[in-house]
């Protein structure tokens, strides 16, 4: 334990740094304005209303909050090698797996107070508005819910930090994150129709008997965790800009209360299970680059 | 040339310990804790040949609580071999030791031992320096009553108390080296490491930069390995000198070692004015002296250069002569004449 100690330092001081940095807290306000706003124009209803709002919500955050994973991400180790204050700090008795280490978990810790705060803060805002009480079941969904935008959002920000080990300062980290997210959360819907029509030889405007556009143009789309959030959110692909797509699932995502959640589960454990294992394979990339890198040439 | 030496045996089919124990028999290395660090066949090769060898069979022992020199032309290897010493390098051959830890399998009770202030350094600018020394004392476990009073005593030392609660990112150059020794010392380190801790500071700067390094060794007895362009400062503070280029180890020991070194190898020149007699005169004098190897009269002075010290022969040859010396100098070679002559040389 003596060996990690270590970790929980730098984590300290990454997520003091993060909640400090005007940086954040611009972004959270900008991201909390927006879902106050939803939240609150749908306030006044039943629970039922509570989760369309919600639904428009996930919708915010699948295309724009990622933006926010990265935000905590880009720049964690290319500043420090930038400023030269890796060079210091590797002077000191902490091991180079700790670094990385302290810095994932003190952006995730921060992840979490983005995630868990404003969708409560929303929850209340509209329980407030509405004067509806909330059921249990509903709050277990909610909470589902927030579980699943933070896996979400987890991917982010470890792309964020790989780009940020293995670009050379944070301006370059910052575009190359910026291109993915662009790339996996605004064009993907287009991307993967002209992919699929390429491949299939079908025009994509052209939705009679195109069977196996639509599949091919289903499978693409997987590649995309904004696929696999909305589905298990809303139970609809992420379709973003000019996307096409026939699949709908029997269960309408995490608020269909004609649902069980163990009859969620059955139907989008591999889309869970994806967002979990993106996040976890994309840290442990980051780990090993990092480590793999001599980062002692930037001394001297 | 007591506390170290060069040595080019052939390392490439020895182990790591029968080099130790063939040093130690041949009296190149003592086994014992008089040494603050200590090097065997250090090296570090680069390239996919080991083509590029930064550091080439670096044997170095340096004493407790001694300032050291560690001098060399860009490129020489200096900053190199401060990395393996601190553990941020793996050495590709020979091994060592800092503190007593082995700079491979111990690194973090090295670096828990040392202190150092890398070049380039820098800090958490968004942080204070009272901050920024927490976050480094808090890598250290150090109580938190105890970090406290050994913020303010270190800011206080380095002279950055009116600076304790400024951000960093406000400081100048010279504030930002004395930090960094600030922060090299927050753990009350017995060695402490110092790569170019004058470089980019205005002299009156510098010169306080050196005063506190000699008064750190003077009153708490820290053991200082010092990387550095700057002869003068070398000169000034240090008390044994390692040359080093393209990562060899050239010369070692005290300034006046050197000196010695330089004069075996070069020889000794005197400057003399005589009076009664031409300067011609006493030169032809001199000239007969068995070991003046070179004379020159130059701005009524006459320059002689011999194999050996022979002041006592030249002086007698001139006053034979009928000559009265009344002005007898050794030309004292300063550390960055040394150096040169050194680096030449090699």
């Amino acid at each position: 334990m003596e060996k990690y100690r270590n970790v929980f330092v730098i984590a300290q001081k990454e997520f003091a740094d993060n909640i400090w940095s005007p940086r954040f807290v611009i972004l959270m306000l900008v991201f909390t304005t927006i879902v106050f706003s939803l939240s609150y124009g749908s306030g006044i209803g039943s629970e039922s209303t509570i989760s369309r709002s919600y639904l428009d919500i996930a919708q915010i955050v699948s295309l724009f909050l990622p933006f926010m994973g990265i935000a905590l991400g880009f720049d964690a180790i290319c500043k420090e090698r930038e400023a030269s204050s890796l060079n210091v700090l590797l002077t000191h008795p902490i091991y180079r797996d700790n670094i990385i280490a302290g810095k994932t978990l003190g952006a995730m810790i921060t992840l979490v107070l983005v995630v868990f705060v404003s969708i409560f803060i929303v929850l209340g805002t509209m329980l407030v508005a509405s004067g509806t009480e909330l059921s249990l079941p509903m709050l277990n969904r909610l909470v589902v819910f927030a579980i699943l935008t933070y896996l979400y959002l987890s991917i982010f920000l470890a792309l964020g930090i790989l780009g940020s080990i293995v670009t050379k300062n944070a301006t370059k980290s910052l575009v190359y994150n910026i291109a993915i997210w662009v790339v996996l959360c605004i064009v993907f819907g287009m991307i993967c129709t002209t992919t699929a029509s390429i491949i299939a030889g079908h025009k994509p405007t052209d939705l009679d008997d195109s069977g196996y556009f639509l599949e091919l143009n289903a499978d693409i789309q997987k590649l995309s965790p904004a696929h696999h959030y909305a589905m298990t959110v809303s139970g609809v692909p992420s379709l973003s800009w000019l996307g096409v797509s026939s699949e709908r699932s029997s269960v309408r995502g995490i608020f269909d209360t004609e649902h069980t959640l163990e009859q969620w589960w059955n139907e989008f454990w591999i889309n869970v299970l994806i967002l979990t294992i993106t996040p976890v394979f994309l840290i442990i990339m980051a780990f090993i680059t990092f480590l793999r890198q001599d980062i002692s040439k930037d001394m001297g | 040339m007591e506390s170290m030496s060069v040595e080019s045996m052939s390392v490439e089919s020895m182990s790591v310990e029968s080099m130790s124990m063939e040093l130690e028999q041949s009296g190149i290395l003592q086994e014992t804790d008089e040494f603050a660090i200590e090097t065997i066949h250090l090296s570090k090769f680069f390239g996919k040949e080991k083509q590029i060898r930064a550091v080439d069979n670096l044997n170095l022992q340096v004493k407790k609580g001694e300032v050291f020199g560690f001098v060399g032309p860009n490129g020489a290897g200096k900053t190199t071999t401060m990395k393996m010493l601190i553990g941020l390098l793996e050495p590709s051959e020979g091994s060592g030791k800092v503190a007593g830890f082995d700079i491979v399998r111990e690194v973090i009770n090295i670096r828990e031992t040392t202190g150092v202030l890398p070049e380039p350094a820098g800090f958490y600018d968004n942080l204070t320096a009272r901050q920024n020394l927490r976050f480094y004392a808090k890598l250290y476990n150090i109580e938190p009553g105890v970090r406290e009073k050994r913020i303010v005593n270190l800011l206080e030392t380095v002279g950055l108390t009116r600076a304790i609660d400024q951000k960093t990112g406000g400081f100048s150059t010279g504030m930002r080296k004395r930090f960094g020794l600030a922060q090299a010392l927050v753990n009350e380190p017995s060695v402490l490491f110092l790569d170019e801790p004058t470089s980019g500071i205005d002299p009156l700067g510098a010169q306080m930069m050196r005063d506190l390094i000699k008064e750190l060794n003077r009153s708490k007895g820290v053991t200082v390995f010092l990387s550095s362009h700057s002869m003068e400062e070398v000169e000034e503070i240090c008390d044994h000198i390692a040359i080093i280029a393209k990562g060899k180890l050239l010369a070692a020991g005290s300034v006046e070692d050197l000196r010695d070194m330089i004069r075996e190898k070069e020889g000794v020149h005197y400057l003399l004015e005589v009076q009664d007699i031409p300067l011609s005169e006493a030169a032809e004098a001199v000239k007969n002296v068995e070991g003046v190897t070179a004379f020159d009269i130059r701005d009524r002075t006459l320059h002689v250069s011999a194999k050996m010290k022979l002041r006592t022969e030249i002086a007698k040859a001139v006053k034979k002569a009928g000559g009265t010396v009344s002005m007898f100098e050794e030309e004292e070679m300063n550390l960055q004449k040394l150096f040169l002559k050194i680096i030449e040389g090699a």
